[in-house]
């Protein structure tokens, strides 16, 4: 693979710009066919124009979202980077989009109508989940609406929407029961922004704890 | 210029990572002869992964620092 391609992919990605800084200096320096590229924090730090501290944290966010895998088991002052130029969230998210996009459409358009596709919710199968439509020439007649998805994969799909930490904190305010509710509800009306529509249904099912004892006093 | 020793070039500067990412953005769309592109200030800021402001912001450092140069409205990477 030339450079062009994986600067292309780089440019294409949908991340910071740190992100994009390391990833353009481990595009450039990596080998062709293995996408691996042997350097060291300093070196990164110093093409990539950012603070050692700042270069490991982008690479270990990176290895969470999937785009890098690094190997540290050499015992050597560098480490081993490889692109996972597989793992393209840019065009899965627009790809989501997309699909999201054609079924609001239809759901709009088959409110009564009888003919229903099958549409399969994978929520957990990967980092990135996708909803793939089935039988895609039906669902412009009619779908089904959505089942409510089942109590382990409630919080995958709430991982989507929210970071780890926020999601604990709200089960820490709201209880488990009731986010799990409000994820439900969310999973089925799939809003715009999962988030905020989230964080709405928790602070109208419940005041958070904190506040309830600050007003009993 | 080719793209991998325009690359080399911008590795070897010393200015931050937001000027980095945006000189990458900008090198990936130039013309190999002139140097040359003409990209939106929204595709910029797509493409080099930030906010069209801080893009607008960015541009303006890198022509004060003489790094790039633009002539109305078309970027010139010197």
């Amino acid at each position: 693979m030339i450079p062009a391609d994986r600067t292309a992919w780089v440019v294409d990605l949908d991340v910071d710009c740190f992100a994009k800084a390391v990833l353009h200096v481990m595009a450039h320096r990596a080998n062709g066919t293995t996408l691996k590229s042997w350097i060291t924090i300093d070196r990164l730090a110093k093409e990539a124009g950012m603070s050692r501290r700042k270069v490991q944290s982008t690479i270990r966010a990176l290895e969470s979202a999937g785009l890098l895998e690094s190997d540290r088991s050499s015992g050597r002052k560098a480490n081993t980077y490889r692109l996972n130029m597989k793992a393209n969230p840019a065009q899965r998210a627009s790809l989501n989009r997309a699909q999201r996009a054609s079924l609001n459409r239809a759901q709009r358009a088959s409110l009564s109508a009888s003919n229903r596709a099958q549409i399969d919710i994978q929520p957990c199968t990967d980092r990135h989940p996708t909803v793939h439509i089935v039988h895609p020439e039906q669902v412009l007649t009619g779908i089904e609406q959505p089942t409510p998805p089942a109590a382990a994969s409630v919080w995958s799909i709430a991982k989507q929407w929210l970071s780890g930490g926020l999601l604990g904190r709200c089960i820490r305010d709201y209880g488990e029961e009731n986010v799990a509710q409000a994820i439900t509800a969310t999973d089925l009306k799939r809003p715009a922004d999962p988030k905020a529509y989230l964080l709405g249904i928790l602070k109208k099912t419940k005041q958070p704890e904190v506040t309830r004892v600050v007003n009993d006093w | 210029m080719t793209g991998f020793e325009r690359t080399e070039r911008i590795l070897g500067l010393s200015v931050d990572a937001y000027a980095k990412a945006m000189l990458q953005a900008l090198a990936y769309r130039a013309d190999a002869t002139s140097d040359r592109c003409w990209p939106s200030m929204k595709r910029l800021a797509g493409e080099s992964g930030m906010s069209v402001r801080k893009a607008r912001y960015v541009i303006r450092e890198l022509q004060a620092a003489g790094l790039i140069d633009e002539i109305c409205g078309r970027e010139v990477i010197t």
